[in-house]
Protein backbone atom coordinates (compact mmCIF):
# COMPACT_ATOMS: atom_id res chain seq x y z
CA UNK A 1 0.00 0.00 0.00
CA UNK A 2 1.57 3.70 -0.93
CA UNK A 3 2.07 5.87 1.63
CA UNK A 4 -1.01 8.45 0.68
CA UNK A 5 -3.79 5.56 0.23
CA UNK A 6 -2.39 4.55 3.70
CA UNK A 7 -2.53 7.89 5.29
CA UNK A 8 -5.77 8.77 3.40
CA UNK A 9 -7.10 5.26 5.34
CA UNK A 10 -6.24 6.35 8.30
CA UNK A 11 -7.99 9.78 8.56
CA UNK A 12 -11.36 8.66 9.96
CA UNK A 13 -10.75 5.83 11.98
CA UNK A 14 -7.66 8.28 13.54
CA UNK A 15 -10.95 10.98 13.99
CA UNK A 16 -12.78 7.83 15.39
CA UNK A 17 -10.56 7.19 18.08
CA UNK A 18 -9.85 11.18 18.21
CA UNK A 19 -13.54 11.04 19.65
CA UNK A 20 -13.66 8.21 21.84
CA UNK A 21 -10.76 9.60 23.61
CA UNK A 22 -12.38 13.00 24.23
CA UNK A 23 -16.02 11.37 25.40
CA UNK A 24 -13.90 9.48 28.01
CA UNK A 25 -11.76 12.46 29.37
CA UNK A 26 -15.05 14.66 28.99
CA UNK A 27 -16.68 12.49 31.02
CA UNK A 28 -14.45 12.04 33.72
CA UNK A 29 -13.98 16.05 33.94
CA UNK A 30 -17.36 17.64 32.87
CA UNK A 31 -19.48 15.25 33.27
CA UNK A 32 -20.35 14.42 29.87
CA UNK A 33 -23.14 12.55 28.62
CA UNK A 34 -21.33 9.02 27.83
CA UNK A 35 -23.88 8.88 24.86
CA UNK A 36 -22.87 12.14 23.55
CA UNK A 37 -19.77 13.03 21.47
CA UNK A 38 -19.03 10.67 18.94
CA UNK A 39 -17.74 8.17 21.73
CA UNK A 40 -20.18 5.26 19.88
CA UNK A 41 -20.97 3.67 23.34
CA UNK A 42 -24.43 3.53 23.08
CA UNK A 43 -25.82 1.55 25.26
CA UNK A 44 -24.15 0.97 28.65
CA UNK A 45 -24.98 3.88 31.27
CA UNK A 46 -28.48 4.83 32.49
CA UNK A 47 -27.40 8.29 33.21
CA UNK A 48 -28.27 10.13 29.67
CA UNK A 49 -29.08 13.99 29.10
CA UNK A 50 -32.45 12.71 28.15
CA UNK A 51 -32.90 11.54 31.80
CA UNK A 52 -30.87 14.59 33.29
CA UNK A 53 -32.56 17.05 35.13
CA UNK A 54 -31.40 20.88 35.36
CA UNK A 55 -32.50 23.35 37.18
CA UNK A 56 -32.28 26.45 39.38
CA UNK A 57 -32.74 27.16 43.28
CA UNK A 58 -34.31 30.44 44.08
CA UNK A 59 -35.06 31.56 47.83
CA UNK A 60 -38.74 33.25 48.09
CA UNK A 61 -40.14 33.79 51.30
CA UNK A 62 -37.87 31.82 53.31
CA UNK A 63 -38.83 28.65 50.99
CA UNK A 64 -36.59 27.09 48.43
CA UNK A 65 -37.95 26.75 45.17
CA UNK A 66 -36.72 24.13 42.31
CA UNK A 67 -37.14 25.63 39.28
CA UNK A 68 -36.98 22.56 36.28
CA UNK A 69 -35.43 24.58 33.37
CA UNK A 70 -37.21 21.62 30.80
CA UNK A 71 -40.67 23.29 31.92
CA UNK A 72 -38.59 26.95 30.54
CA UNK A 73 -39.42 26.86 27.14
CA UNK A 74 -37.19 30.03 26.80
CA UNK A 75 -34.59 28.03 27.56
CA UNK A 76 -34.67 24.80 25.73
CA UNK A 77 -31.56 25.01 24.25
CA UNK A 78 -29.49 26.00 26.90
CA UNK A 79 -31.16 23.51 29.28
CA UNK A 80 -30.26 20.55 26.55
CA UNK A 81 -26.25 21.89 26.66
CA UNK A 82 -26.20 21.56 30.23
CA UNK A 83 -27.54 18.15 30.52
CA UNK A 84 -25.41 17.09 27.53
CA UNK A 85 -22.52 18.23 29.98
CA UNK A 86 -22.82 20.36 32.79
CA UNK A 87 -19.12 21.60 33.20
CA UNK A 88 -18.44 24.41 35.14
CA UNK A 89 -17.90 26.47 32.53
CA UNK A 90 -21.48 25.98 31.21
CA UNK A 91 -23.21 26.36 34.59
CA UNK A 92 -21.36 29.89 35.33
CA UNK A 93 -22.49 31.14 31.50
CA UNK A 94 -26.03 29.71 32.26
CA UNK A 95 -26.19 31.49 35.73
CA UNK A 96 -24.87 35.21 33.99
CA UNK A 97 -27.95 34.29 31.44
CA UNK A 98 -30.77 33.50 34.09
CA UNK A 99 -29.76 36.63 36.27
CA UNK A 100 -30.47 38.64 33.77
CA UNK A 101 -33.84 37.10 32.77
CA UNK A 102 -37.33 38.44 34.31
CA UNK A 103 -38.56 35.75 36.89
CA UNK A 104 -41.87 35.68 38.75
CA UNK A 105 -43.66 33.78 41.92
CA UNK A 106 -46.96 32.22 40.82
CA UNK A 107 -48.64 32.35 44.09
CA UNK A 108 -51.45 29.98 42.19
CA UNK A 109 -49.04 27.44 41.29
CA UNK A 110 -47.16 27.74 44.49
CA UNK A 111 -43.87 28.17 41.55
CA UNK A 112 -41.18 30.20 39.59
CA UNK A 113 -41.94 30.80 36.32
CA UNK A 114 -40.30 33.27 33.58
CA UNK A 115 -42.33 36.63 34.42
CA UNK A 116 -45.41 37.83 32.17
CA UNK A 117 -46.78 41.37 32.06
CA UNK A 118 -49.23 40.54 34.60
CA UNK A 119 -46.93 39.35 37.13
CA UNK A 120 -47.59 40.25 40.80
CA UNK A 121 -44.30 38.95 42.78
CA UNK A 122 -40.90 39.62 40.80
CA UNK A 123 -38.26 37.36 41.81
CA UNK A 124 -34.75 39.69 41.71
CA UNK A 125 -31.59 38.06 40.06
CA UNK A 126 -30.44 38.04 44.29
CA UNK A 127 -32.98 35.52 45.26
CA UNK A 128 -30.92 32.84 42.27
CA UNK A 129 -29.32 30.51 44.06
CA UNK A 130 -27.73 28.07 42.68
CA UNK A 131 -28.32 26.16 39.20
CA UNK A 132 -28.19 22.02 39.58
CA UNK A 133 -27.91 19.40 37.27
CA UNK A 134 -29.12 16.27 38.13
CA UNK A 135 -29.07 12.35 36.62
CA UNK A 136 -31.95 9.69 37.39
CA UNK A 137 -30.14 7.11 39.83
CA UNK A 138 -31.65 3.55 39.71
CA UNK A 139 -31.39 1.30 42.72
CA UNK A 140 -32.07 -2.17 41.63
CA UNK A 141 -32.73 -3.76 45.09
CA UNK A 142 -35.50 -1.11 46.19
CA UNK A 143 -36.78 -0.57 42.81
CA UNK A 144 -36.20 2.90 42.99
CA UNK A 145 -35.99 5.97 40.80
CA UNK A 146 -34.74 9.12 41.91
CA UNK A 147 -32.11 11.94 41.39
CA UNK A 148 -28.45 12.47 41.79
CA UNK A 149 -26.73 15.52 42.03
CA UNK A 150 -24.14 15.81 39.32
CA UNK A 151 -22.87 18.98 39.10
CA UNK A 152 -23.83 22.71 40.56
CA UNK A 153 -22.76 26.18 40.29
CA UNK A 154 -23.50 28.69 43.08
CA UNK A 155 -22.54 32.52 42.02
CA UNK A 156 -20.18 33.04 44.51
CA UNK A 157 -17.65 31.25 42.44
CA UNK A 158 -17.81 33.82 39.64
CA UNK A 159 -14.57 35.23 39.72
CA UNK B 1 -31.65 -14.34 -8.45
CA UNK B 2 -28.31 -12.83 -7.23
CA UNK B 3 -27.02 -12.65 -11.35
CA UNK B 4 -30.26 -11.41 -11.89
CA UNK B 5 -30.00 -8.15 -9.47
CA UNK B 6 -26.45 -7.77 -10.71
CA UNK B 7 -27.98 -7.07 -14.00
CA UNK B 8 -30.33 -4.49 -12.82
CA UNK B 9 -28.87 -0.93 -14.39
CA UNK B 10 -28.02 0.35 -10.86
CA UNK B 11 -25.98 -2.34 -9.84
CA UNK B 12 -24.59 -3.51 -13.54
CA UNK B 13 -21.04 -1.94 -13.60
CA UNK B 14 -18.69 -0.67 -10.48
CA UNK B 15 -19.83 2.93 -11.56
CA UNK B 16 -23.08 2.15 -11.31
CA UNK B 17 -22.87 0.40 -8.00
CA UNK B 18 -20.69 3.71 -6.80
CA UNK B 19 -22.85 6.12 -7.88
CA UNK B 20 -25.56 3.85 -6.65
CA UNK B 21 -24.68 3.93 -3.54
CA UNK B 22 -23.97 8.10 -3.39
CA UNK B 23 -27.82 8.19 -4.16
CA UNK B 24 -28.87 6.31 -1.23
CA UNK B 25 -26.54 8.11 0.96
CA UNK B 26 -28.05 11.61 0.17
CA UNK B 27 -31.41 10.34 0.47
CA UNK B 28 -30.49 9.21 3.61
CA UNK B 29 -29.11 12.46 4.02
CA UNK B 30 -32.31 14.50 2.72
CA UNK B 31 -34.14 12.16 5.23
CA UNK B 32 -32.05 12.32 8.40
CA UNK B 33 -29.67 15.78 8.04
CA UNK B 34 -32.25 18.62 9.55
CA UNK B 35 -31.60 18.30 12.87
CA UNK B 36 -31.51 22.43 13.32
CA UNK B 37 -33.04 25.27 10.96
CA UNK B 38 -29.76 26.07 9.19
CA UNK B 39 -29.72 22.02 7.81
CA UNK B 40 -33.29 21.59 7.60
CA UNK B 41 -33.23 24.93 5.17
CA UNK B 42 -30.00 24.18 3.02
CA UNK B 43 -29.86 20.71 3.19
CA UNK B 44 -32.92 19.87 0.83
CA UNK B 45 -31.71 22.72 -1.47
CA UNK B 46 -28.45 21.07 -1.37
CA UNK B 47 -29.23 17.55 -1.52
CA UNK B 48 -31.79 17.49 -4.52
CA UNK B 49 -29.51 18.15 -7.24
CA UNK B 50 -26.76 15.45 -6.82
CA UNK B 51 -29.79 12.88 -6.14
CA UNK B 52 -31.12 13.88 -9.62
CA UNK B 53 -27.72 14.05 -11.77
CA UNK B 54 -25.20 11.93 -11.83
CA UNK B 55 -22.66 14.54 -12.73
CA UNK B 56 -22.87 15.97 -9.75
CA UNK B 57 -22.81 13.31 -7.56
CA UNK B 58 -19.83 12.03 -8.96
CA UNK B 59 -18.08 15.50 -7.64
CA UNK B 60 -15.27 15.60 -5.25
CA UNK B 61 -16.59 19.47 -4.56
CA UNK B 62 -20.09 18.89 -4.45
CA UNK B 63 -18.92 15.90 -1.44
CA UNK B 64 -16.83 19.03 0.19
CA UNK B 65 -19.34 21.28 0.17
CA UNK B 66 -21.51 18.54 2.12
CA UNK B 67 -18.82 17.65 4.54
CA UNK B 68 -18.52 21.04 5.40
CA UNK B 69 -21.57 21.05 7.08
CA UNK B 70 -21.40 17.29 8.40
CA UNK B 71 -18.25 18.49 10.06
CA UNK B 72 -19.53 22.07 11.45
CA UNK B 73 -22.72 20.34 12.92
CA UNK B 74 -21.75 16.79 13.62
CA UNK B 75 -18.16 16.98 14.52
CA UNK B 76 -17.20 20.80 15.50
CA UNK B 77 -20.72 21.88 17.17
CA UNK B 78 -21.73 18.38 18.43
CA UNK B 79 -21.64 19.40 22.22
CA UNK B 80 -23.66 21.97 21.79
CA UNK B 81 -27.02 20.31 20.69
CA UNK B 82 -28.53 16.64 21.02
CA UNK B 83 -26.09 15.25 18.20
CA UNK B 84 -26.62 11.42 18.26
CA UNK B 85 -23.47 9.07 17.59
CA UNK B 86 -25.22 8.18 14.67
CA UNK B 87 -24.62 11.82 12.70
CA UNK B 88 -21.35 11.56 13.71
CA UNK B 89 -21.09 8.34 10.99
CA UNK B 90 -22.75 10.20 8.69
CA UNK B 91 -19.87 13.28 9.00
CA UNK B 92 -17.33 9.88 8.28
CA UNK B 93 -18.86 8.49 5.54
CA UNK B 94 -19.08 11.96 3.97
CA UNK B 95 -15.27 12.11 4.92
CA UNK B 96 -14.83 8.90 3.27
CA UNK B 97 -16.74 9.22 -0.12
CA UNK B 98 -14.68 13.12 -0.38
CA UNK B 99 -11.46 11.40 0.03
CA UNK B 100 -12.26 8.84 -2.29
CA UNK B 101 -13.13 11.28 -5.14
CA UNK B 102 -9.88 13.44 -4.56
CA UNK B 103 -8.10 10.01 -4.68
CA UNK B 104 -9.14 8.47 -7.64
CA UNK B 105 -11.21 11.17 -9.67
CA UNK B 106 -13.03 9.51 -11.97
CA UNK B 107 -12.71 5.95 -11.63
CA UNK B 108 -15.37 4.80 -10.20
CA UNK B 109 -13.87 1.42 -9.21
CA UNK B 110 -11.57 2.20 -7.60
CA UNK B 111 -12.80 4.44 -5.56
CA UNK B 112 -15.57 1.97 -4.11
CA UNK B 113 -13.38 -0.27 -2.93
CA UNK B 114 -11.95 2.61 -0.90
CA UNK B 115 -15.15 3.48 0.26
CA UNK B 116 -15.83 -0.15 0.98
CA UNK B 117 -12.73 -0.31 3.17
CA UNK B 118 -14.03 2.37 4.89
CA UNK B 119 -16.73 1.28 5.47
CA UNK B 120 -16.02 -1.70 6.94
CA UNK B 121 -13.61 -0.15 9.51
CA UNK B 122 -15.99 2.56 10.53
CA UNK B 123 -18.46 -0.38 11.38
CA UNK B 124 -15.94 -2.44 13.35
CA UNK B 125 -14.59 0.95 15.27
CA UNK B 126 -18.17 1.34 15.96
CA UNK B 127 -18.97 -1.83 17.44
CA UNK B 128 -15.66 -1.83 19.37
CA UNK B 129 -16.48 1.34 20.89
CA UNK B 130 -20.13 0.17 22.04
CA UNK B 131 -17.94 -2.69 23.69
CA UNK B 132 -15.42 -1.10 25.39
CA UNK B 133 -18.02 1.55 26.37
CA UNK B 134 -19.92 -1.65 28.09
CA UNK B 135 -17.02 -2.07 30.05
CA UNK B 136 -16.45 1.53 31.44
CA UNK B 137 -20.74 0.54 32.69
CA UNK B 138 -20.83 -1.42 35.72
CA UNK B 139 -24.08 -0.74 35.67
CA UNK B 140 -24.55 -2.47 32.71
CA UNK B 141 -22.32 -5.59 33.53
CA UNK B 142 -24.20 -5.74 36.68
CA UNK B 143 -27.49 -6.44 34.04
CA UNK B 144 -28.95 -2.84 36.18
CA UNK B 145 -29.15 -1.30 32.50
CA UNK B 146 -31.70 -3.28 30.84
CA UNK B 147 -33.93 -3.83 34.46
CA UNK B 148 -34.20 -0.26 34.00
CA UNK B 149 -34.30 0.16 30.09
CA UNK B 150 -36.79 -3.06 29.97
CA UNK B 151 -39.53 -1.28 32.20
CA UNK B 152 -39.11 2.60 31.18
CA UNK B 153 -38.66 2.00 27.36
CA UNK B 154 -41.85 1.72 25.41
CA UNK B 155 -39.73 0.16 22.66
CA UNK B 156 -38.83 -3.04 25.36
CA UNK B 157 -42.62 -3.10 26.49
CA UNK B 158 -43.48 -6.22 24.37
CA UNK B 159 -40.83 -8.33 25.09
CA UNK B 160 -40.77 -7.35 28.78
CA UNK B 161 -44.40 -7.78 29.11
CA UNK B 162 -44.29 -11.30 27.26
CA UNK B 163 -41.33 -12.84 28.27
CA UNK B 164 -41.55 -11.37 32.20
CA UNK B 165 -45.33 -11.96 32.32
CA UNK B 166 -45.50 -8.04 33.58
CA UNK B 167 -48.58 -6.42 33.30
CA UNK B 168 -48.25 -3.86 29.97
CA UNK B 169 -50.45 -1.51 31.61
CA UNK B 170 -47.82 -0.98 34.75
CA UNK B 171 -45.10 -0.54 31.86
CA UNK B 172 -47.08 2.26 30.86
CA UNK B 173 -47.52 3.57 34.40
CA UNK B 174 -43.70 3.69 34.65
CA UNK B 175 -43.26 5.35 31.56
CA UNK B 176 -45.83 8.23 32.07
CA UNK B 177 -44.24 8.39 35.76
CA UNK B 178 -40.74 8.54 34.53
CA UNK B 179 -42.09 11.25 32.10
CA UNK B 180 -43.60 13.50 34.71
CA UNK B 181 -40.59 12.90 37.16
CA UNK B 182 -38.29 14.37 34.59
CA UNK B 183 -40.55 17.42 34.70
CA UNK B 184 -40.83 17.95 38.14
CA UNK B 185 -39.89 20.75 40.23
CA UNK B 186 -39.33 18.90 43.27
CA UNK B 187 -35.20 16.98 42.90
CA UNK B 188 -36.17 15.06 45.98
CA UNK B 189 -39.05 12.94 44.67
CA UNK B 190 -38.30 9.69 43.50
CA UNK B 191 -41.00 6.87 42.54
CA UNK B 192 -40.59 2.81 42.57
CA UNK B 193 -40.62 1.07 39.36
CA UNK B 194 -42.63 -2.07 38.23
CA UNK B 195 -42.03 -5.28 36.96
CA UNK B 196 -38.18 -4.71 37.54
CA UNK B 197 -38.02 -7.73 39.53
CA UNK B 198 -39.82 -10.00 36.86
CA UNK B 199 -37.49 -9.82 34.25
CA UNK B 200 -34.01 -9.92 36.07
CA UNK B 201 -33.27 -13.34 33.91
CA UNK B 202 -34.03 -11.76 30.67
CA UNK B 203 -32.03 -9.19 31.40
CA UNK B 204 -28.88 -11.07 32.39
CA UNK B 205 -29.42 -12.51 28.82
CA UNK B 206 -29.80 -9.12 26.79
CA UNK B 207 -26.37 -8.04 29.01
CA UNK B 208 -24.77 -10.97 28.13
CA UNK B 209 -25.94 -11.01 23.94
CA UNK B 210 -25.47 -7.69 23.87
CA UNK B 211 -21.26 -7.55 24.81
CA UNK B 212 -21.10 -11.10 22.75
CA UNK B 213 -22.58 -9.99 19.55
CA UNK B 214 -21.14 -6.62 19.61
CA UNK B 215 -17.64 -7.81 20.57
CA UNK B 216 -18.19 -10.48 17.77
CA UNK B 217 -18.78 -7.78 14.79
CA UNK B 218 -16.07 -5.51 16.49
CA UNK B 219 -13.44 -7.73 16.28
CA UNK B 220 -14.62 -9.80 13.12
CA UNK B 221 -14.70 -6.14 11.01
CA UNK B 222 -11.07 -4.94 12.46
CA UNK B 223 -8.99 -8.31 12.03
CA UNK B 224 -7.66 -9.11 8.61
CA UNK B 225 -9.24 -11.14 6.32
CA UNK B 226 -6.19 -14.25 6.84
CA UNK B 227 -8.90 -14.59 10.00
CA UNK B 228 -11.35 -17.34 9.84
CA UNK B 229 -13.48 -15.06 12.20
CA UNK B 230 -13.37 -12.29 9.48
CA UNK B 231 -15.11 -14.68 6.98
CA UNK B 232 -18.24 -14.56 9.71
CA UNK B 233 -18.30 -10.71 9.88
CA UNK B 234 -21.88 -10.45 7.67
CA UNK B 235 -23.62 -13.01 9.66
CA UNK B 236 -22.79 -11.71 12.96
CA UNK B 237 -24.23 -8.19 11.47
CA UNK B 238 -27.22 -9.81 10.02
CA UNK B 239 -27.88 -11.30 13.38
CA UNK B 240 -27.16 -8.43 15.26
CA UNK B 241 -29.57 -6.12 12.93
CA UNK B 242 -32.54 -8.73 13.03
CA UNK B 243 -32.06 -9.01 16.67
CA UNK B 244 -31.93 -5.75 17.27
CA UNK B 245 -34.05 -3.47 15.24
CA UNK B 246 -37.32 -4.99 15.81
CA UNK B 247 -37.16 -3.53 19.19
CA UNK B 248 -34.71 -1.32 19.77
CA UNK B 249 -35.94 1.10 16.42
CA UNK B 250 -32.68 3.66 16.49
CA UNK B 251 -33.70 4.19 12.57
CA UNK B 252 -31.16 6.37 11.93
CA UNK B 253 -28.42 4.51 13.14
CA UNK B 254 -29.71 1.59 11.26
CA UNK B 255 -29.94 2.77 8.00
CA UNK B 256 -26.26 4.29 7.66
CA UNK B 257 -25.41 0.84 9.21
CA UNK B 258 -26.89 -1.12 6.84
CA UNK B 259 -25.85 1.69 4.11
CA UNK B 260 -22.31 1.05 5.17
CA UNK B 261 -23.03 -2.99 5.91
CA UNK B 262 -24.28 -3.57 1.92
CA UNK B 263 -20.74 -1.11 0.61
CA UNK B 264 -18.73 -3.40 2.60
CA UNK B 265 -20.18 -6.63 1.48
CA UNK B 266 -19.45 -6.22 -2.16
CA UNK B 267 -17.25 -9.04 -3.47
CA UNK B 268 -15.37 -7.86 -6.83
CA UNK B 269 -17.24 -5.01 -7.07
CA UNK B 270 -20.64 -7.12 -7.57
CA UNK B 271 -23.38 -7.88 -5.26
CA UNK B 272 -23.51 -10.64 -2.50
CA UNK B 273 -26.48 -12.22 -0.70
CA UNK B 274 -25.10 -10.16 2.27
CA UNK B 275 -25.35 -6.90 0.15
CA UNK B 276 -29.18 -7.86 -0.84
CA UNK B 277 -29.57 -8.50 2.43
CA UNK B 278 -28.64 -5.27 3.25
CA UNK B 279 -30.50 -3.31 0.64
CA UNK B 280 -33.52 -4.82 2.00
CA UNK B 281 -32.79 -3.82 5.49
CA UNK B 282 -32.54 0.08 3.96
CA UNK B 283 -35.81 -0.40 2.47
CA UNK B 284 -37.68 -1.83 4.82
CA UNK B 285 -36.63 0.15 7.62
CA UNK B 286 -40.16 2.70 7.61
CA UNK B 287 -41.44 -0.95 9.01
CA UNK B 288 -39.21 -0.44 12.04
CA UNK B 289 -42.06 1.74 13.59
CA UNK B 290 -44.86 -1.12 12.91
CA UNK B 291 -45.31 -2.88 16.94
CA UNK B 292 -44.17 -6.20 16.37
CA UNK B 293 -43.65 -7.19 20.06
CA UNK B 294 -46.99 -5.50 20.86
CA UNK B 295 -48.92 -7.08 17.91
CA UNK B 296 -47.37 -10.54 19.01
CA UNK B 297 -48.76 -10.01 22.41
CA UNK B 298 -52.24 -8.59 21.03
CA UNK B 299 -52.32 -12.37 19.04
CA UNK B 300 -50.25 -14.88 21.61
Amino acid sequence: MDKRLLFTSLIVPLLMVFFLVRNIALEKSDHLDSWMGGGMRMFGKIDKMLYRVSGMTVIHNDSTYFVNFRNIADLENMDMAVRIMPSDKRLQRLYLILKDMDWCYDRSKDEINLSTPDCLTKISPDQILEIQVYRTDFNDDTNQISFKLINSFRGEKIE
Amino acid sequence: MLAKVNRLSAFRTPDDIFLTCLQVLLVIFLIFMNDNGYLSIFMPVILFPGILFRELRSNKFYWTFILLFGVTFYLILDLVGYVPNHKHIFAYVTLAVTVSLFLYNKSHGLSLDFLKSQSQIIIGLCFLFATIGKFLAPEFLSSLFFDFTNTTDPRFFGSTSTIGHVDINLLKENEATFTSFLKSNNPNENFVLHGADSIKGFSRFLTYWTISIEGLIGISFLIPQKFRLSEYRNLFLVLFILTTYPIATVTGFAIILAFMGFVQSLEDRKLTVYSVFYLGVLLLLPLNSFPFTRLYTLFF
